[in-house]
């Protein structure tokens, strides 16, 4: 069975106590050490790739399901903590010989316990509301009517805040970047780079897991979609960069007025049936947990990139390493760093807006979420596992 | 001969067949522990199965007959249970006068303490003499090597249990859903040529990977439950230096990576508290034994770094799945089976306190291992004790 969404806890909670056993050694002599780094470059292994290139192809290209949404950027998330526990374990033992420093392996174990948390979390609660039994149904078609229009709100508000906030985020990352270099990135979503390294074990094997994940979110979104993301994060970015960015910017591109406009002739339909309402009020509730799902991702994403660029910052203001980009013409290290940040932020925009138009269901992608537009094309009871 | 006639004879021959099991279980070894334990249970089960194909013959002979019937008389449940029958009457047998007395009842309650303390594999089954040590994954029961060698072959079995374990071992989903933990990791396993990363030392092309897998878990998980006794076992015991590096089966590791693979879960053990290096010495003198025994064999005992690399994760692997999963079966006895030498060195046993047998195979060994032990006496006492225990169990 490939990588699944469900198994990031687990996977992610094996990472961070290898890099704990990491630190443990480094303060008990007693603890041979060599065993440690087998445990931590063993589960650092993470997603096989072929779970990461499926991406979001459509299923006619290729002969297996498509990986859904969650099971992608999870993984992806998990392989980006990989590299960054391995970067910073080749810091913390000094790997670079500039002296050890522990302090990235700390974070980097303190953020992957705190994502695996979340999700754990959330995946706990999510399966307590699917298996949930069913409510009362509602006493009169207006009251039908009115938990529909309640539901629809908090879904769609959800969805425009979540990726408002993702945006922000990275947005507030961006900034602290070369403006030259973040039109480039965009452009060169899609594209590869390669990272050469002069550097330990390690550091290398983290930096060329960096360059895969880096990669991997840089081509996240497959041949069929990648224009027309390029062209929305674009949209997005000239519009911050001009200082015409609103939150209405996010919800045009995103869809929520076309859904609004559904949902407001949902509620009109001539003869309200109340469990077909209340059956689609449920629908909503839980597209509106699975969105949060995906949020949580997208937000571990940006944190590990943050992690991510610092360490590698850290590692070129040492000298450690050189690097060369393949698909840009930048010689020197420091732009390559600015490229990669800001590819890989850029790819995270993409994803959320790409995320957001699903959930308001603007757009369909075989394998993805019926997002708010289906449900109310096609009013079905919720699944239940 | 109409179809009435012969469903009807093949009915009364089955059934047959299925009372003279019931009358050979009756008869065999009353009011043992593995009577109490398994045959009556199976008794039962030949009683239920035969009383519902006497329904089926009542049916028969007022005409009353369908495609059900003939399936009836070849259910793979019947054969079954007259498999499980025979397996049970050898069984008794091994426990009989003319076998060294109790040692399958031991084995069984070594399988019954492993069992007990895992969370994921609870044993209820027997083991039985056979020419060789195997697990026999339908019927849950574990075949041991004839004759036993009192305490110093009891580990290896320990391995067969591991077998059964693999197929148990499972972890739960955040979202309350389970999988097989070992079975997914199988499922999933890419073959390290395919991997990329190769397999020198004695690799050989046609290995049954999946097998290969399942033996690899057996070992870890033998040294990770047993401790040293199963390394002691295997390294002075069993494997051959002579044939260090031979993988003819395409099933088995061979015998150098195996030693490997079982010293490299050692050392991850003595990497953890409680405990931590307590097993050093006994790693390094099982290190020491296996490759003098190698240079008199005139072969390397070493292997490949590209063959440690791929042991080393697969030990990793499999030993955090079984710390995750099945944390209660890990090893802890080692500095108090320490506390237990004069239990099993002094001519007589003291009167023990409490004691698992698992520890006791530990306490030997490290009984062995002390220069100018008395194996005979150790094994005796060991016995002694381990009868004792079985009726504590009782």
């Amino acid at each position: 069975m490939p990588y699944q969404y469900v198994d990031y806890p687990a996977q992610a909670r094996r990472l961070a106590d290898a890099g704990d056993g990491l630190l443990e050694s480094i303060t008990d002599p007693e603890i041979d050490r060599g065993l440690v780094i087998v445990e931590l470059e063993t589960a650092s292994s993470g997603v096989p790739e072929k779970d990461l290139r499926l991406r979001f192809d459509p299923a006619e290209t290729t002969p297996e399901a498509p990986q859904s949404p969650e099971d992608v950027l999870s993984g992806l998330l998990l392989d980006l903590q990989a590299a960054n526990t391995l970067m910073a374990a080749g810091v913390a033992l000094n790997e670079h010989g500039k002296g050890e420093d522990a302090q990235y392996l700390k974070d980097a174990v303190a953020q992957i316990r705190e994502t695996s948390s979340e999700v754990d979390t959330h995946l706990a609660k999510s399966t307590k509301l699917r298996f949930a039994s069913q409510t009362q149904p509602s006493a009169t078609a207006e009251d039908a009517v009115k938990l529909f229009r309640d539901s629809a709100g908090r879904t769609l508000d959800s969805v425009t805040r979540g990726t408002e906030d993702l945006i922000n985020s990275a947005f507030s990352k961006l900034k602290e970047l070369d403006k030259s270099k973040i039109s480039e990135a965009i452009d060169n979503l899609g594209k590869s780079f390669e990272v050469v390294a002069k550097v330990g074990e390690l550091i290398r094997k983290g930096l060329q897991k960096l360059n895969e994940v880096l990669n991997s979110l840089s081509n996240i979104f497959g041949s069929g979609v990648l224009a027309e993301v390029k062209a929305k994060v674009k949209e997005v970015w000239d519009k911050f960069t001009s200082g015409e960015y609103t939150k209405s910017v996010v919800q045009t591109i995103i869809g929520v007025p076309q859904a609004q406009e559904r949902v407001n002739r949902f509620a009109t339909l001539p003869s309200p049936q109340i469990a077909m309402y209340d059956g689609v009020s449920r629908e909503l509730a839980l597209l509106e947990d699975q969105y949060q799902c995906k949020r949580k991702i997208l937000n571990g994403l940006i944190s590990a990139v943050v992690l991510a660029m610092g360490i590698v910052a850290g590692l070129q203001a040492l000298g450690a390493f050189v690097m060369a980009a393949a698909a840009a013409t930048v010689a020197a290290a420091a732009p390559w760093i600015a490229l990669a940040a800001a590819g890989a932020y850029a790819g995270i925009i993409g994803g959320a807006l790409l995320v957001g138009m699903n959930y308001t269901g603007a757009r369909q992608w075989f394998g993805w979420s019926r997002g708010v537009c289906e449900i109310l094309q096609d009013p079905r009871p919720p699944k239940t596992v | 001969m109409n179809p009435k006639w012969v469903l009807l004879a093949r009915l009364d021959g089955l059934i047959a067949r299925l009372e003279l099991a019931q009358q050979a279980i009756a008869a065999s070894g009353q009011n043992t522990r593995l009577q109490k334990r398994i045959g009556a249970d199976l008794a039962r089960r030949l009683v239920e199965y035969t009383e519902a194909l006497k329904g089926t013959r009542r049916r028969v002979a007022n005409n009353q007959m369908s495609a059900k019937t003939w399936g009836d008389i070849e259910a793979p449940a019947s054969a079954d249970l007259l498999d499980e029958a025979l397996l049970y009457l050898q069984a008794a047998h091994s426990r009989g006068p003319d076998a060294l007395p109790d040692l399958c009842e031991i084995t069984d309650a070594l399988f019954q303490e492993l069992g007990g303390k895992s969370a994921t594999a609870p044993w209820n089954s027997f083991s039985v003499f056979s020419a060789e040590d195997s697990f026999d994954a339908l019927k849950h029961i574990i075949r041991v090597r004839y004759p036993v060698s009192a305490v110093w072959d009891l580990p290896v079995a320990v391995h067969e249990f591991g077998h059964y374990v693999s197929g148990k071992l499972h972890h739960q989903r955040p979202d309350s859903s389970t999988y097989l933990s070992f079975q997914e990791y199988k499922g999933s396993f890419v073959p390290p040529a395919q991997a990329g990363a190769g397999m020198g030392n004695g690799a050989q092309t046609g290995t049954d990977w999946k097998v290969y897998l399942d033996e690899i878990f057996a070992d870890v998980f033998a040294a990770y439950a047993a401790g040293p006794s199963f390394a002691c076992s295997c390294v002075l015991m069993r494997f051959n230096p002579a044939l260090a590096h031979s993988e003819a089966d395409g099933k088995h590791p061979s015998y150098a990576k195996r030693v490997y693979l079982i010293l490299q879960t050692l050392r991850s053990r003595s990497n953890e508290k409680p405990g931590r290096r307590k097993l050093d010495a006994v790693i390094q003198l099982l290190d020491d034994a296996w490759r003098a025994a190698c240079q008199t064999a005139s072969i390397s005992p070493d292997l490949s770094e590209e063959d440690r690399t791929w042991l080393s994760a697969q030990v990793s692997t499999i030993y955090y799945m079984l710390k995750n999963d099945d944390g209660g079966l890990r090893f802890n006895q080692w500095e108090t089976a320490g506390d237990k030498l004069k239990w099993l060195e002094e001519r007589e046993p003291a009167s023990p306190g409490d004691y698992s047998i698992l520890e006791l195979l530990n306490t030997a060994w490290m009984c062995r291992l002390k220069e100018g032990s008395n194996p005979a006496q150790i094994s005796e006492n060991f016995l002694k004790l381990a009868r004792r225990k079985l009726k504590m169990y009782d």
